[in-house]
C-alpha cells in the first residue's frame, strides 16, 4: 500500500483581488527525497507555501498537510517553514528567540536553550547566539531563519529560497546540511536557483501563472545524453536550424529567445559512440556556419527545461 | 493544557523583553515622568490644598460637583490620583498596548509562530501580556498615591486602614478601567498591522470622540449613546464617591473588554498572516 501523501491538494485556488495566484492545483507530494518547487516570479510558489502553512486561506479547493488541514493543532511542530520575508523581533537575542520557538514545540526551558544552541551550531552561527537581529547581516539572518526550521524533529520542512542572499561558500554549507538531513525529513524547496534544485531534489513541481506545468522526477525532466546545449557569442541565425536539422540523428533544434544566445540540439542517441559522432557533426556544422560558441553542455539542465516549459507563448 | 502552556511561554517572553524595547522604554519613561511630577506636586502641599472648601468650590465650578465631593470625602491625594489616572489611562493604556499583534503581522514574525501555536493562543497571549504590563504600571502608581496620601494625612483624622482601603479601591478601579483600552487596542493593532498606525488611530480616534462630545451639540439620548461608544462614558460613575455606581461602572468595563476582545479576535482570526 502506498504511503499517504505529505501534501495533498484538490482544486486548490487562491485569489488576491482579481489576480488568480493559484489556480486549480491538484497535487500529491510523497514523503522522501527533497521536492523542488520552481517557476518564474509570480508563479505562485510563495503563495502555495503560505497556504500549506495556513498563513493564507485558500479561496477554493482543499488542502491537507500530513493528513490534516493547515492550522490543525496536530501539525504544530511537525511542519516547519523558512518564510521568505518574516523578520525576527528586534532587540531580542536570537538564541532567546529560537529557545522560545523550541519551547512552543514542547521543549522544557532548559532543553529549549540547548536546542537553540544546537541549531545555531548547525548553521555555523554559534557565535551570534547573544546578538540581536539588527546586529546581524542579511545572510546571517537567513541562516538563523533556516536554523529555526531544524528545531525539534519536523516531518515536513518547507524552504522558500534557502540559498538566496548567501555567499557561495555558505550556500554550499546549507546545501550540505539539507543533504545530511533529507533522510530524516521531507524537504520541499522553492528556489529560483535551479542548479540548487537539480542538485538537491529528487522530483520537481513546476508552477507557472498559478498552475502546475509539470510534476516529475528531475532525472526524467533533464535529458542527460540526448541533447547538446550551447551558450553562444551571439544569437544564432535562423538558418542554423535547417543546417543542424540536416545532421544525421538530429531530431529537433531549439533556438533561445532573442538575447538568450542559446541553442539546444536534440538527437537520437543510438549508443556505441553514436552520440559522440553526432556531437562532432553538430560542432562542424556550427563552425561552418560561423556561429561562435562559449560553452557546450552534453545534456540539458533543469534551468533550460524550466525556461522552455514556462516560456510565454508568442 | 497545551494551549495554556503556549500562552504562558509567549507571555513570559513578551514580558521579559517588553520594557527593553524602544516602545516599552517610551511608555515607561512617559509614565514615570508624568506620575513622578504629579506625586511631587501632591506630596509638596498641593494635596492638602485640594481638600479645602475653596478648592472644592473651584473644582465644582470647573469640572463637576461629584469630583468636588470626592476631594472632600476621600483623602485628597487619592481623589486627585483617581481623577488624573482615569483621565490619563486611555493614553497610557494605548501606549502600553498598541503593539499586540501589530508587529507580528507587520513584520510577518507571526510566520515563525503559526507552525507551532494556534492563532487564538497568539492573540490571547499578546492581549494578556499587554494587560499585565499596564496593570503592573497602574498598580505601582496606585501604591505610590496611597503612600503619598498616608504621608500627607500624617496624624490627621482618617485612619491608616481607611486610606489603604481607599487606595486599594481606587487602584482597582484604574486597573479595571485600563482593560477595555487594552482590549480596544487588540482590535486596532490587528486591523492596522503597524504599531505607529495603531497608536495614531487609537489616540486619534479617542481624541476625535472626546472633542465631538465636548464641542458638538449632542444632547439627551444621542449624547448618552455616543459617550458610551468608548469606556470613557463610565468615567463619571467611577468618580462618584458612592461605592455602588463605581462598582457598577467597574463591572461594566468587563462588557467593553468582552466586546472589543471579540471584535479584535474576529479581525485577527480572518487576516492573512
Amino acid at each position: 500500500m502506498a504511503a499517504a501523501p505529505i501534501v495533498k491538494t484538490q482544486g486548490l485556488g487562491r485569489d488576491f483581488a482579481k489576480t488568480r495566484a493559484l489556480d486549480s492545483i491538484d497535487l500529491e507530494l510523497a514523503a522522501g527525497a527533497p521536492i523542488g518547487l520552481v517557476g518564474p516570479n509570480g508563479a505562485g510558489k510563495t503563495t502555495f507555501f503560505s497556504v500549506l502553512c495556513g498563513f493564507l486561506r485558500p479561496t477554493r479547493g482543499s488542502v491537507e498537510v500530513l493528513g490534516r488541514p493547515p492550522l490543525h493543532r496536530d501539525l504544530h511542530g511537525r511542519v516547519a517553514i523558512l518564510p521568505q520575508d518574516a523578520a525576527f523581533a528586534r532587540g531580542v537575542p536570537v538564541q532567546s528567540q529560537l529557545a522560545m520557538l523550541a519551547e512552543l514545540q514542547g521543549f522544557s526551558a532548559k532543553a529549549a536553550r540547548e536546542e537553540a544552541a544546537r541549531v545555531l551550531k548547525m548553521v555555523l552561527l554559534a557565535d551570534a547566539a547573544r546578538k540581536s537581529p539588527e546586529m546581524l547581516s542579511h545572510g546571517m539572518l537567513k541562516r538563523i531563519a533556516i536554523a529555526q526550521t531544524f528545531l525539534g524533529a519536523p516531518e515536513l520542512v518547507l524552504l522558500d529560497e534557502p540559498t538566496a542572499g548567501l555567499d557561495p561558500a555558505t550556500a554550499s554549507e546549507m546545501k550540505n546540511l539539507i543533504r545530511s538531513l533529507d533522510k530524516e525529513r521531507t524537504f520541499v524547496i522553492s528556489s529560483h536557483n535551479l542548479q540548487d534544485v537539480e542538485e538537491l531534489c529528487g522530483s520537481v513541481v513546476i508552477l507557472d501563472h498559478g498552475k502546475i506545468v509539470e510534476h516529475r522526477k528531475v532525472s526524467e525532466l533533464v535529458a542527460r545524453t540526448s541533447v547538446l546545449t550551447f551558450r553562444l557569442e551571439a544569437d544564432p541565425p535562423e538558418a542554423i536550424v535547417a543546417k543542424l536539422s540536416a545532421v544525421a540523428l538530429v531530431t529537433r533544434v531549439e533556438l533561445g529567445r532573442p538575447g538568450e544566445r542559446r541553442l539546444a540540439v536534440h538527437f537520437r542517441d543510438e549508443g556505441e559512440g553514436g552520440g559522440n559522432k553526432t556531437q562532432i557533426a553538430v560542432l562542424q556544422a556550427l563552425t561552418a556556419a560561423g556561429v561562435g560558441m562559449i560553452e557546450m553542455t552534453r545534456g540539458q539542465s533543469l534551468q533550460d527545461k524550466v525556461i522552455e516549459m514556462t516560456r510565454p507563448s508568442t | 493544557m497545551r494551549a495554556r502552556r503556549h500562552i504562558g511561554v509567549l507571555v513570559r517572553h513578551d514580558l521579559r523583553y517588553a520594557l527593553s524595547s524602544p516602545r516599552g522604554l517610551l511608555f515607561l519613561v512617559f509614565f514615570l515622568l508624568v506620575w513622578v511630577w504629579v506625586f511631587a506636586k501632591l506630596g509638596g502641599g498641593f494635596a492638602a490644598k485640594l481638600g479645602t472648601p475653596e478648592a472644592g468650590f473651584i473644582v465644582s465650578y470647573l469640572f463637576d460637583k461629584d469630583i468636588a465631593r470626592l476631594l472632600v470625602e476621600r483623602p485628597p491625594a487619592l481623589a486627585a490620583y483617581l481623577v488624573l489616572a482615569t483621565t490619563l489611562t486611555p493614553l497610557f493604556a494605548m501606549l502600553a498596548s498598541c503593539d499586540q499583534t501589530a508587529t507580528d503581522l507587520g513584520t510577518r514574525r507571526i510566520r515563525f509562530l503559526i507552525p507551532r501555536v494556534g492563532r487564538a493562543e497568539i492573540f490571547f497571549a499578546r492581549l494578556i501580556g499587554a494587560a499585565i504590563i499596564i496593570a503592573a504600571a497602574q498598580l505601582l502608581a496606585g501604591i505610590a498615591a496611597t503612600i503619598i496620601a498616608l504621608v500627607v494625612n500624617g496624624d490627621g483624622d482618617t485612619s491608616t486602614a481607611t486610606i489603604i482601603g481607599y487606595g486599594a479601591q481606587m487602584t482597582a478601579f484604574v486597573v479595571l478601567y485600563s482593560m477595555p483600552i487594552v482590549a480596544l487596542m487588540s482590535l486596532v493593532s490587528a486591523a492596522m498591522a503597524s504599531v505607529g498606525l495603531a497608536l495614531l488611530v487609537g489616540v486619534g480616534g479617542y481624541a476625535i470622540l472626546a472633542l465631538a462630545l465636548t464641542w458638538l451639540p449632542f444632547t439627551g439620548t444621542l449624547a448618552t449613546v455616543v459617550s458610551f461608544l468608548v469606556p470613557s462614558g463610565l468615567k463619571p460613575y467611577l468618580l462618584r464617591p458612592e461605592l455602588g455606581p463605581a462598582l457598577a461602572a467597574s463591572a461594566a468595563t468587563l462588557a467593553y473588554v468582552a466586546l472589543y476582545t471579540f471584535l479584535g479576535w474576529q479581525v485577527f482570526r480572518t487576516r492573512d498572516a
